[in-house]
């Protein structure tokens, strides 16, 4: 009898859990917990790590907060962002050189230039007491415009150096991310001052943006390079489903809106098309759709069992996808830190820990339990 | 025909603004059909990605819109909310969502008009025309 009433309570639940929005089927890990380390932030959009351990936050409204022995002080100096929906505040990096240069990297929402509304842009500028200096715009999207979505915006350098950022299309599908004499739903590569390098995949091709690197994508969230080959990995929102990871490759299409494996968020279709010949198949897709933001490999030893592992993180479904990755396949995903909150942004710390910026909580540290 | 449970001053202040327009005439059916139209765009560019195009939102994480008690009863509420945020604890057909919402960086007549579009969508029809003046009006 009493079989009889969770088998039937199993049946239920299962119907239910169907009949409402689609349910992601990743196990839960339960052998992980975490420890808050900032708290009280709102949308830890981007973060970094000075090279005395303190932390530099991004706050998706246009703060700029450094965080060194449990203090926040906030720094001045930091650009005007157009805080408009999806946009604002985002990204935050340091030069590889640091040390030596002082140079930090920022992705923000700007509504400078021409046109109501605004577009993504990337800055550098160099900390010191408190303030940011010597900013320099080093890329400003265009048009401007009002539309509240698709801004991308993360950051990373490759081992030579180069600069590489991610703007989304700007709820502008139709128009931006397969033409690169536009900007927007494009991968970009530049100098880290700036300039255009002049092997980059459009140098040549009359009117195009040379700053682009590939295209045909739809708002990606999330970059990292991969730690032993040096490729660059992204991954991206897809509509209602099909969000993709991607290598991306100098030149390529990557698809959007021609090919994709998702649908509109009313349910009716995009495209009948998965996949062309011209176009780069993702190296993985999540249907129903996770919302990825942030990306990090876990390089260190100090998760076992979990070193080469891709995290994403999941505004969705509110949890640290743990990512189990073979001969560039996502053979398994589990969730970590599962129902904590919408994950928004990860990064390895100098200690090896893995550290996750979860919205409306602040800051944590990813432990493993036995 | 808004019910108000709070008797505070400051609510009767904004209800009073909200309910001018109770007075309804052809004239301002048309500025209420056409600022639907806009909200509908306003709509899909801030909202359906939380409330979904169907306004049912995501259960125990983001509240419904469509036959919302709280949207039907909180309309100088839901205007401040969509204004500047909402935090908290509220109450909506009996469940309670615990959460956040960021302001979505909307222009006063932004505001008006997703109002007008959400106040008669789906099966709502919490008719009163919203206009930009009394967003304008509604403070943090």
């Amino acid at each position: 009898m009493k079989h009889h009433f969770t088998f039937m309570y199993l049946i239920f639940s299962c119907c239910w859990s169907l009949l409402s929005c689609a349910q992601d089927k990743n196990p839960v890990n339960t052998h992980n917990s975490h420890e808050v380390i900032v708290s009280d932030l709102a949308i830890p959009w981007g973060f970094c790590f000075l090279p005395d351990a303190s932390m530099l936050i991004t706050e998706k409204a246009g703060d700029l907060i450094h965080f060194k022995d449990g203090k926040k002080t906030l720094i001045s100096g930091v650009p005007e962002v157009y805080n408009r929906g999806q946009g604002g505040l985002m990204d935050i990096k340091l030069h590889p050189n640091y040390e030596e240069n002082g140079w930090i990297y920022l992705s923000y929402a700007s509504s400078e230039g021409e046109g109501k509304g605004g577009h993504t842009a990337i800055m550098r500028a160099k900390l010191k007491d408190s303030a940011l200096l010597e900013s320099e715009v080093l890329y400003k999207a265009t048009p401007n415009t009002t539309k509240g979505q698709h801004f991308g915006s993360r950051i990373v350098f490759d081992a030579a150096g180069y600069l590489f950022f991610t703007i989304g299309e700007r709820g502008n599908r139709d128009e931006n991310p397969q033409d690169i004499t536009r900007d927007g739903g494009k991968v970009y590569r530049l100098n880290a001052d700036g300039t255009i390098p002049d092997d980059n995949p459009f140098i040549d091709i009359k009117n195009a943006k040379t700053a682009i690197y590939s295209y045909g994508h739809r708002n990606p969230q999330g970059m990292v390079v991969h730690p032993t080959t040096g490729e660059i990995w992204a991954h991206e929102h897809g509509p209602k489903g099909g969000d993709e990871i991607n290598t991306i490759k100098p030149g390529k299409n990557y698809g959007w809106p021609v090919i994709t494996y998702g649908v509109n968020y009313s349910g009716t279709s995009i495209t009948n098309e998965t996949s062309r010949p011209n176009m780069k198949q993702p190296l993985y897709y999540w249907v129903p759709s996770i919302a990825p933001s942030g990306m990090e490999f876990i390089t260190s030893d100090v998760y076992k069992g979990w070193k080469g592992n891709l995290l994403v993180g999941s505004l969705k479904f509110q949890y640290l996808d743990n990512c189990y990755i073979k001969d560039q396949k996502v053979v398994k995903q589990e969730r970590l830190l599962d129902g904590l909150g919408r994950v928004r942004s990860i990064n390895q710390g100098p200690d090896g820990y893995i550290y996750v910026g979860v919205e409306n909580l602040g800051i944590v540290k990813l432990i493993q339990t036995k | 025909m808004t019910l108000c449970a709070c008797n505070s001053s400051e609510k009767k202040n904004l209800m009073a603004v909200v309910d001018s327009s109770e007075n309804r005439n052809p004239k301002q059916d048309l500025m209420l059909e056409e600022s639907i139209k806009r909200g509908a765009n306003v709509y899909a560019d801030f909202c359906f990605s939380c409330h979904l195009p169907n306004g049912k939102g995501v259960a125990n994480v983001y509240p419904p819109l469509a036959g919302s008690d709280y949207l039907k009863n909180n309309q100088p509420e839901s205007i401040k909310a969509i204004k500047y945020g909402l935090s908290g604890k509220i109450e909506v057909n009996g469940k309670t969502y615990v959460g956040v919402m960021s302001p979505m960086g909307l222009e006063n007549d932004e505001i008006a008009d997703v109002m007008n579009y959400i106040n008669n969508s789906w099966d709502n029809a919490f008719g009163t025309l919203i206009t930009e003046e009394q967003v304008s009006k509604i403070e943090q």
